[in-house]
């Protein structure tokens, strides 16, 4: 089994903490997590995760705003981002499509299921069977 | 093995769900605070819009800890909230009863 090491980046402390025990317990991973998106950058940048969960509706900064940061800095821009929001329409599903993120996951998340969708948006478990 | 893991998470979902329940609890206070001022006529947009927020807070995170008919209330709360201008006394009672069954739902038991 594969130890993943994964970002949690959101303002809400609550969400985070749920996320993060979460990914720990179910899957095993390893999770670090940032409370803003200008403190996520810097954690990417020194922890290169292998993956990014990244909430949309933040202050200062928000979600679409850290992710186009994040794709400007060579250094972090080949790690995957996966968003966490709390309103997906179709519209906005667009919007986030075109940016450029590896996926989109839908807030409330269930704590048991949600290692499994970041390991099928990833593609991860295809890779851990061959591995 | 599954069930255990499953349990444990559960376990410490639950431990947060104590942890913060004041804090989530506040935010469905700034709701009420705002369908009161609703009630009352007079709903100032500074109030709305806070509202509207805790309202977006509580349908993303109360569903994780196993409260899902609280989240889909909160994001029918958080839709009234977004279209304030359209806001008047005959939504101000409907939202109301939401905002109190709301309430009873997070004072009940998660994962029930």
């Amino acid at each position: 089994m594969i130890t993943r090491r994964v970002l949690i980046v959101d303002d809400e402390d609550d969400i985070r903490e749920v996320a993060q025990v979460s990914l720990e317990l179910v899957a095993g991973w390893d999770v670090s997590t940032a409370n803003s998106g200008s403190e996520g950058l810097k954690m990417a940048a020194t922890d290169q995760p292998d993956a990014i969960l990244l909430d949309v509706m933040m202050p200062d900064m928000d979600g679409p705003a850290t992710f186009q940061k994040l794709q400007a800095d060579p250094a972090i821009r080949h790690i995957p981002v996966i968003l966490l929001t709390a309103k997906l329409q179709p519209a906005d599903r667009r919007r986030f499509a075109e940016l450029g993120v590896a996926g989109v996951l839908a807030k409330p998340f269930d704590p048991l299921k949600l290692a499994g969708q970041v390991t099928e948006v990833l593609h991860w478990f295809t890779e851990s069977m061959t591995n | 093995m599954i069930h255990q893991t499953q349990d444990q998470t559960l376990a410490a979902v639950a431990g947060l769900w104590t942890r913060f329940k004041e804090t989530i609890l506040g935010r469905v206070e700034v709701v009420e605070q705002a369908i009161s001022a609703l009630l009352e006529g007079e709903l100032p947009d500074e109030l709305r819009r806070k509202a509207e927020r805790e309202t977006h807070k509580l349908a993303g995170s109360v569903g994780s800890f196993g409260f899902k008919e609280a989240s889909r209330l909160a994001c029918e709360i958080e839709r009234s909230f977004h279209f304030g201008s359209m806001l008047g006394q005959a939504q101000a009672s409907s939202l109301s009863e939401r905002a109190a069954a709301l309430r009873r739902e997070l004072e009940s038991r998660p994962f029930g």
